[in-house]
C-alpha cells in the first residue's frame, strides 16, 4: 500500500512540474503562448503611402545588439513591398489621368497599354515574393521597362511624360530590390529552391 | 492518513471519468466556429486574386486590340495565363495554415459524435497524407514551425479511430488533441492578425487603383475605337456591369477582412478557456470567451448571407431593366 502511495505522489509531482514548465512562455521575439497576452503589431495594419528613401542597411546593423528580430524584418519587407506597389499604382494613375487630355495614335495607345501591363506584372511579382527568385525577376522586368522606355523616346510624339514615369518606376524598383536583397541576406526571404529551377535560373538568381 | 489516501484515489479517479455533455457541446461549438472562420482567409485571398486577374485580362485586351504582331499577342496571352495560375497558387499558398486548422478541426470533431466519426473514418487515409503535405508546406515557409508532436499525435489517434469506443476515445484523446494544437493554433491566429493583415491591408490599399487603372486603359482604347467612327455602345453596355461588380467585390472583401480579424482574435482568446473547461478546472458555469466567439462567427455568417441577398437582388433588378 505504501508503495502505491509513494508511486502516486511521485507521479503527481512530476505531472505538476510538467504543467508549470509548459505555462506562458514569452519568446524573445515578443510572441507568447499566454492566451491573455494581447498582441501589439509592430507595423500598422493600414498602410499609408510612404516614400521609400535610399535604403540604409547600417540602421539595422547598429540595432542588431538590441535584438532586431526576423519578424520585424519580415514586417519591413512586406511594408516596403506594398509601399513600392502603391507608388507604382500612383504612376499608373498619373498615366490614366493624362489620357483624357490627349488623343493618342494607335501605336501610342499600344505602347501605353504595354507599359501598364509591364507595371501590372511587376506589382504582381512583388506581391508574391515567396523566394529569392523575385530578385532575378525584378531585374528582368526592370530591363523590359527600360526597353519600352527606349522605344517611347525614339518614335512617339505624346509619350515624353511616360518616359519620365518609367524612370520613376525604375528608381522604385532599385529601392525595393535593395530592401529585398537585404532581407534575403538575413534569411527572412528564403532562397529559391534549386530542385524546381533550371541551372540557368539558379545562376541568374545568384548573380 | 487513510482519509488522505481515499481523497487522493478519488481525485485520481475523477480525472479518468468520461467527459461531461457540456464539455462535448462547448468543444463542438468551438470546433464548428473554428472551421467556419478558418475558411475566410482563403476566401479573401481568392477574391483578391480573382479581382486582380480579371481586371488584368481586360487591360490585356487594350494591347491585343492595337498590336501588329499576332506572335507577340499570343506570347502576351500566354503570360497572362501564367499570371492567372500564379495568382491561384499564391492564394493557395497563403491559405495553407488555414487549411491545416480546418483539417485538424475535422479530426477533433470526429471525437465528439458518432456521425462525425463515421464520416471521418471513410476518408482517414486521404486525410493523413493531405494533412502531412500541408504541414510540410507550411513549415517550409513559416517562421514558426508546427512541431512534430502534432504529427505523432494525429498518427496515434488515427490508428485508434474505429477500434475504440467513442467514449473511450474522448477520455483518452480529446483534451490531448486540444492541448497538442494549442501553440501552433495560437501562432497561426497571430500570423493572421499581424502578418496576413499587413499583406491584405497592402493589397486592399492598392486594389481600387489597380482596378481603375486597368479599366481606364480599356476605356482609352474604346475611345480610340469611337474616334475611328465606330459605335462603342455594346462595349459599354457589356463592361459597365463588370466594373460595377468589381466595386461590390472590393467592398465585400474589405468587410470580410475586418470581420475575420476580429474573429481570429476571438479564436485565439477563447482557446485557453476551452482547454481549461476540458481539464475540468474551476467551477465554470459560463464560457464568456466561447460565447463571444460564437457571436463573431454568427456575424461572419450573417455577412455572407447579406452578400448573397444583395447579389440576388442586383441580378433581379438587372432582369427588370
Amino acid at each position: 500500500m505504501k508503495k502505491l502511495i509513494i508511486t502516486l505522489l511521485i507521479a503527481s509531482t512530476l505531472f505538476a512540474c510538467h504543467q508549470n514548465k509548459s505555462k506562458d512562455i514569452v519568446k524573445e521575439d515578443g510572441f507568447t503562448t499566454d492566451s491573455n497576452y494581447k498582441y501589439q503589431p509592430i507595423a500598422p495594419a493600414d498602410i499609408d503611402v510612404k516614400p521609400i528613401g535610399i535604403f540604409d542597411s547600417t540602421v539595422f546593423n547598429n540595432n542588431e545588439g538590441a535584438g532586431l528580430s526576423r519578424r520585424q524584418l519580415l514586417f519591413m519587407s512586406i511594408d516596403s513591398t506594398y509601399s513600392a506597389i502603391q507608388q507604382i499604382e500612383i504612376i499608373k494613375n498619373e498615366m490614366s489621368s493624362q489620357s483624357s487630355a490627349v488623343k493618342y495614335s494607335l501605336q501610342e495607345r499600344n505602347v501605353r497599354a504595354k507599359t501598364l501591363n509591364q507595371l501590372n506584372q511587376l506589382e504582381n511579382m512583388l506581391a508574391r515574393q515567396a523566394d529569392e527568385a523575385v530578385l532575378a525577376n525584378l531585374k528582368q522586368h526592370t530591363a523590359r521597362l527600360q526597353a519600352i522606355n527606349e522605344k517611347t523616346e525614339a518614335n512617339t510624339e505624346h509619350l515624353h511624360e511616360l518616359s519620365d514615369k518609367l524612370m520613376r518606376a525604375g528608381i522604385i524598383m532599385q529601392n525595393i530590390t535593395n530592401v529585398l536583397t537585404f532581407c534575403v541576406s538575413k534569411g527572412v526571404i528564403k532562397p529559391a529552391t534549386p530542385i524546381k529551377s533550371t541551372a540557368a535560373n539558379v545562376k541568374s538568381t545568384v548573380q | 492518513m487513510n482519509r488522505f489516501i481515499y481523497l487522493f484515489i478519488s481525485v485520481s479517479c475523477i480525472s479518468c471519468t468520461s467527459l461531461k455533455r457540456s464539455q462535448i457541446v462547448a468543444t463542438e461549438k468551438f470546433a464548428l466556429a473554428t472551421q467556419g472562420i478558418s475558411r475566410t482567409p482563403a476566401d479573401i485571398y481568392f477574391r483578391i486574386s480573382t479581382l486582380k486577374s480579371e481586371s488584368q485580362s481586360l487591360q490585356l485586351s487594350s494591347i491585343l486590340a492595337t498590336n501588329d504582331s499576332s506572335a507577340e499577342s499570343i506570347r502576351l496571352l500566354k503570360e497572362n495565363h501564367d499570371e492567372q495560375t500564379q495568382f491561384l497558387l499564391l492564394a493557395e499558398e497563403y491559405s495553407t495554415a488555414y487549411f491545416i486548422v480546418e483539417k485538424y478541426t475535422d479530426l477533433v470533431l470526429s471525437l465528439l459524435k458518432t456521425s462525425y466519426m463515421d464520416g471521418f473514418i471513410k476518408s482517414k487515409t486521404g486525410w493523413q497524407s493531405s494533412f502531412t503535405k500541408l504541414v510540410t508546406r507550411y513549415n517550409s515557409v513559416s517562421l514558426k514551425k508546427i512541431p512534430s508532436s502534432v504529427g505523432s499525435f494525429t498518427a496515434s489517434l488515427l490508428q485508434q479511430l474505429g477500434k475504440m469506443k467513442l467514449g473511450d476515445l474522448q477520455k483518452k484523446y480529446l483534451l490531448e488533441a486540444v492541448k497538442t494544437a494549442h501553440e501552433p493554433f495560437e501562432n497561426i491566429c497571430n500570423d493572421f492578425i499581424s502578418i496576413d493583415s499587413l499583406k491584405i491591408a497592402g493589397e486592399l490599399a492598392s486594389l481600387p487603383m489597380y482596378i481603375d487603372n486597368n479599366y481606364a486603359s480599356f476605356l482609352e482604347n474604346i475611345r480610340g475605337y469611337e474616334t475611328g467612327g465606330n459605335n462603342p455602345y455594346f462595349y459599354y453596355n457589356a463592361y459597365s456591369p463588370i466594373y460595377n461588380n468589381w466595386l461590390n467585390e472590393v467592398r465585400e472583401v474589405k468587410l470580410l477582412t475586418a470581420q475575420s480579424m476580429v474573429a481570429f482574435r476571438q479564436l485565439r482568446d477563447a482557446y485557453s478557456e476551452l482547454e481549461f473547461f476540458l481539464e475540468g478546472k474551476g467551477k465554470t458555469t459560463s464560457l464568456p470567451q466561447i460565447d463571444l466567439l460564437i457571436e463573431r462567427y454568427e456575424d461572419l455568417k450573417d455577412t455572407y448571407r447579406r452578400f448573397d441577398y444583395k447579389r440576388s437582388k442586383l441580378t433581379m433588378s438587372a432582369f427588370q431593366q
